[in-house]
């Protein structure tokens, strides 16, 4: 009786290890094999998207979501950036007086609905736009507010100007939409706030995939177009899924749960060094990271004065944020625009460079008046009042918060008393929405063109992109000028004296450009891309390249029960487990019979 | 009405203390046995040892390390090494790419003599864990004592109040606690900070808050008892004031109640604070326990390995929160002979 009893819990032992490794062998044959089968390929994220909807859309996760659904104009480069042929052909032909535009739209171009694509769309978009009033929003600084837009035929589009610019060069950073879908909203019965209001799921453009399903806080789910025009992707679906930390991402990578993730803090990007079938990417410098003032509202008006913000931006030793924040993961950042963008971005010289110098900074306040009258260790304004101020951090935003506790250490070094203050992005918007900050630490991607970057510190960007309404009508004056420039060297140089006249004003202090940090599993899948080339991002980028690019890797054999994703670990306490029940029923019988 | 009371009258006997000498001899007298007993309940003391260690250690905070020790830029300053565990180490920014094999690799070389020693190795900012942890001892202790403290403030008044005057006030007071009690604690707190933003003192506040009606109902039931004793109402007869009958005759027999269970609260209240900062909404620029292990998970160092910084604020809060739980269960088996053993 005993001995039958142990015999078949071995022969159940055993058959449940081989059945477990059996099925996961085939699992794992099934993903590589994919000849039936979907494939699909999942992005593990921290960010969910904000919204479907373009003319909402604000963060990085959205434009991933966009750059993948639709097409725009032109589209940007994968090895350079620079413009290419999107749904016009590049270059467009300019008029003499350099007033109208005319752009040859791309043919045999069907929306994912199936509905031809015309010139008309691309008028729509624009035209509706202007109309709705969106360009003094969101779009601010792309289509020229008022210029108008004509289709003459199905594959020609003009672009009749006010005033000749280069705006279609940057280009319009506008997904283009199917009039047959958002022509509704030309109606005067509709407002920008009505169109800002559409759902738009399922998302219907002209891009390799299409945005079908969303779970807002689990995932969202898009399927390859396999009529696109720039060739069928080589995957069927493309699944972003939203994890609620970096360490779950991290989990989640290695168990296999998701095929690649992005945006990986430092200390876990270091953590993957070496892990098994995983291939890290670090970019180049894709984001900048800065301390941006309130220059209204109910800030501290010391921050108004240049000399208090000079002085701030003297205190911070920038290579030690570096250094201790992002662990050597970025470079010390300086002017507004990404130093990725070498065209336009501008360095300062070594005269200019405002590097930490605390003595000289404490010095700068003495003498503009900011002194520690009654010697409580913290400076007064001129008119008595104490010079607090407040750190704003974000706490869903990877830096964010330790740098702004290494700030206000260094603030607090020179006389300053600085405070911390910690809350979620939701918040931080109604805090920006009402200006009532002094000062946060958060950042910006940026465009390969410099006209937005240097659009966010223009008077009419208050309360739109400025959330510190800068205002300097040398500036403006500066920003107009650069847009009106039809020669492009005429443009850099414009651009370079806006990037010093920020940098000396200290319009913000930018800290630190970050790179971002990505990995994928190397077992799965096969044929990422980067850009720009080389240096780039995987994705995440300006353009769905690598989505476009990659393919499964095939089942050589080089991958097997790795990929089922369940560490040995795993097998040896499911057998403990397994012989624990088994020893247990053992006993029990031997009870049963000794009590008989 | 004019003439005073004839008790005035009566000259206390020579040979005899006074009232109040002799209500302190008895107490002293109480108290000494019940430090006997206290002293002969093992869990008790062991309680107590742990718990002194702790207070020695928050007292000592300065000498262990001084408090610039615990900001991120003193950390920056001296160059110390970035989440390295116990050991010596030399000044550096913590890891940097190794230009031959490409490995990330601790920063800096440098002679043995100029090596710094971390017994418990750094945090992500490059903080000693040393000076974490005892200028944490000191917040922990502090947030549960002054927590506890307002929570037997709030939950005894009430408790007292409803059990004495009974009525429409114990109605009203009894519904409030309830309605308190079945709020789920976790979700108000997280609200409440939330919403009162992220200071030491608003974290106080949050504990009171949501922990006063457990000490409430424990009062309320005592003092229902109490008010009904004879001696209560015999005094009631001679004329004393419902302050002299709370104060004088129901708060010193309510009182081994509420001493028992501000113990038992204490553990509570340095949980709740742990369990907030590790949510993100304690005081961002004071370190407690709570806060380095809040640290800690979002720098990834669970599945990082760096145990270090885990284990020595994760030890700490169940040590002291044990040591409260032993010394309040210890006071009560005391001050309730229904627990005596036999």
């Amino acid at each position: 009786m005993r001995h039958r009893l142990r015999i078949s819990v071995a022969t159940i032992a055993a058959l449940a290890v081989l059945i477990l490794t059996g099925s996961a062998g085939v699992g794992a044959m099934a993903a590589t094999d994919g000849t039936d089968e979907t494939v699909t390929f999942t992005m593990g994220i921290t960010d969910d998207m904000v919204t479907a909807n373009p003319f909402k859309a604000c963060c990085s996760t959205e434009y991933e979501m966009l750059f993948a659904n639709y097409d725009m104009l032109f589209n940007f480069d994968r090895d350079t950036l620079a413009p290419t042929s999107g749904l016009a052909e590049y270059p467009p032909e300019r008029s003499d007086d350099g007033k109208t535009w005319t752009f040859s739209i791309r043919e045999g171009v069907t929306w994912q609905d199936g509905t031809p694509l015309t010139a008309a769309d691309l008028a729509f978009t624009y035209n509706l736009i202007n109309e709705k009033g969106l360009s003094t929003n969101d779009y601010l600084g792309f289509p020229a507010a008022k210029d108008a837009f004509e289709a003459p035929d199905d594959t020609t589009l003009i672009w009749h100007m006010k005033t000749p610019t280069t705006s279609p060069l940057t280009p319009p950073w506008i997904q283009i939409l199917p009039e047959h879908i958002w022509g509704k909203y030309m109606d005067p019965k509709y407002t920008a706030k009505d169109i800002k209001g559409f759902e738009n799921i399922p998302a219907v453009g002209t891009g390799p995939f299409q945005l079908v399903e969303w779970q807002p806080g689990e995932f969202f789910r898009m399927e390859a177009n396999p009529d696109y025009w720039g060739g069928a992707p080589k995957i069927d679906e493309l699944v972003f899924r939203i994890y609620g930390n970096a360490e779950a991402l991290k989990l989640a990578l290695t168990s296999g749960e998701v095929d690649a993730v992005s945006g990986l803090p430092p200390s876990i990007f270091d953590s993957l060094d070496g892990a098994d079938n995983i291939t890290r990417n670090v970019s180049s410098a894709g984001y900048l990271d800065h301390v941006a003032f309130n220059f209204g509202g109910t800030a501290n008006p010391a921050l108004k004065d240049e000399a208090v913000r000079d002085a701030l931006a003297l205190s911070i030793d920038r290579q030690s944020l570096v250094d201790r924040v992002t662990l050597g993961y970025a470079s010390v950042g300086d002017s507004l625009l990404l130093p990725t963008f070498t065209k336009w971005y501008w360095k300062p010289t070594e005269d200019q460079v405002q590097g930490y110098d605390p003595d000289a900074a404490k010095a700068m306040l003495e003498d503009a008046g900011y002194t520690d009258s009654n010697g409580d260790g913290v400076r007064e304004t001129p008119s008595g009042d104490p010079l607090s101020l407040e750190v704003l951090t974000i706490s869903d935003v990877t830096y964010s918060v330790p740098s702004g506790k290494l700030l206000v250490g260094y603030f607090k070094d020179i006389g300053v008393d600085a405070t911390i203050k910690t809350v979620t992005k939701s918040k931080a918007y109604d805090l920006w929405a009402n200006q009532n900050f002094d000062m946060y630490v958060w950042g910006w991607g940026g465009d390969p063109d410099p006209d937005f970057m240097l659009s966010i510190n223009t008077s009419d960007q208050c309360l739109v992109w400025s959330d510190g309404c800068y205002s300097d009508p040398a500036y403006d004056e500066m920003y107009k000028d650069q847009k009106l420039e039809l020669d492009e060297t005429q443009r850099q140089q414009i651009v370079n004296d806006m990037q010093e006249y920020l940098y000396d004003k200290n319009s913000s202090i930018v800290l630190f450009y970050e790179t971002d940090l990505q990995a994928y599993r190397s077992d799965r899948f096969t044929g990422f891309v980067t850009q720009p080339a080389d240096v780039g991002y995987l994705y995440f980028a300006y353009g769905p390249y690598s989505y476009m690019n990659i393919e499964p890797v095939s089942g050589t054999g080089s991958t097997t029960s790795d990929s089922s994703g369940i560490p040995a670990w795993v097998w040896v306490a499911l057998i403990v487990v397994v012989a624990g029940i088994g020893f247990a029923l053992i006993r029990r019988s031997r009870a049963a019979t000794d009590s008989e | 009405m004019t003439t005073s009371p004839a008790t005035d009258e009566l000259e206390p006997p020579q040979n005899l203390p006074s009232p109040r000498a002799m209500a302190m001899q008895r107490r002293r007298q109480s108290l000494h046995t019940s430090w006997g007993q206290y002293r002969r309940n093992a869990l008790g003391m062991a309680g107590l040892l742990i718990l002194g260690l702790f207070v020695a250690v928050a007292i000592c905070a300065p000498l262990i390390a001084p408090r610039e020790a615990t900001s991120e830029v003193y950390a920056a300053k001296n160059n110390q090494p970035i989440a390295v565990g116990p050991g010596s180490y030399c000044p550096g920014g913590g890891f940097e790419t190794d230009p031959v094999t490409g490995e990330r690799v601790v920063a800096g070389q440098c002679p043995d003599d100029e090596k710094e020693f971390y017994p418990l190795g750094t945090d992500g900012a490059g903080r000693s864990m040393v000076a974490l942890m005892a200028w944490g001892a000191r917040i922990s202790l502090t947030v549960g004592l002054v927590a506890t403290f307002m929570t037997m403030i709030i939950g005894a008044g009430i408790g007292i109040i409803g059990g004495y005057f009974g009525g429409r006030v114990d109605q009203v007071l009894a519904r409030l606690t309830d309605w308190f009690l079945v709020i789920p604690w976790i979700a108000l707190a997280i609200v409440l900070a939330a919403i009162l933003g992220q200071s030491l003192t608003n974290i106080i506040i949050v504990i009171a808050v949501t922990s006063w009606p457990v000490t409430a109902r424990l009062v309320r039931a005592q003092t229902l008892t109490i008010s009904t004793r004879p001696y209560v109402e015999r005094s009631r007869a001679l004329g004393a004031s419902d302050w002299h009958i709370v104060t004088r005759r129901v708060l010193p027999n309510v009182f081994p109640v509420i001493f028992a269970n501000t113990i038992l609260t204490v553990a509570l209240a340095i949980l709740s604070e742990s369990l907030l900062s590790f949510l993100g909404l304690g005081d961002p620029l004071s370190v407690s326990w709570g806060t380095t292990l809040e640290e800690a998970q979002s720098y990834g160092a669970t599945t990082g390995g760096q145990w270090w910084w885990i284990l020595p604020p994760g030890i700490g809060i169940t040590l002291v929160v044990l040591a409260f739980t032993m010394c309040g269960y210890a006071v009560e088996e005391i001050t309730n002979p229904r627990l005596k053993r036999r």
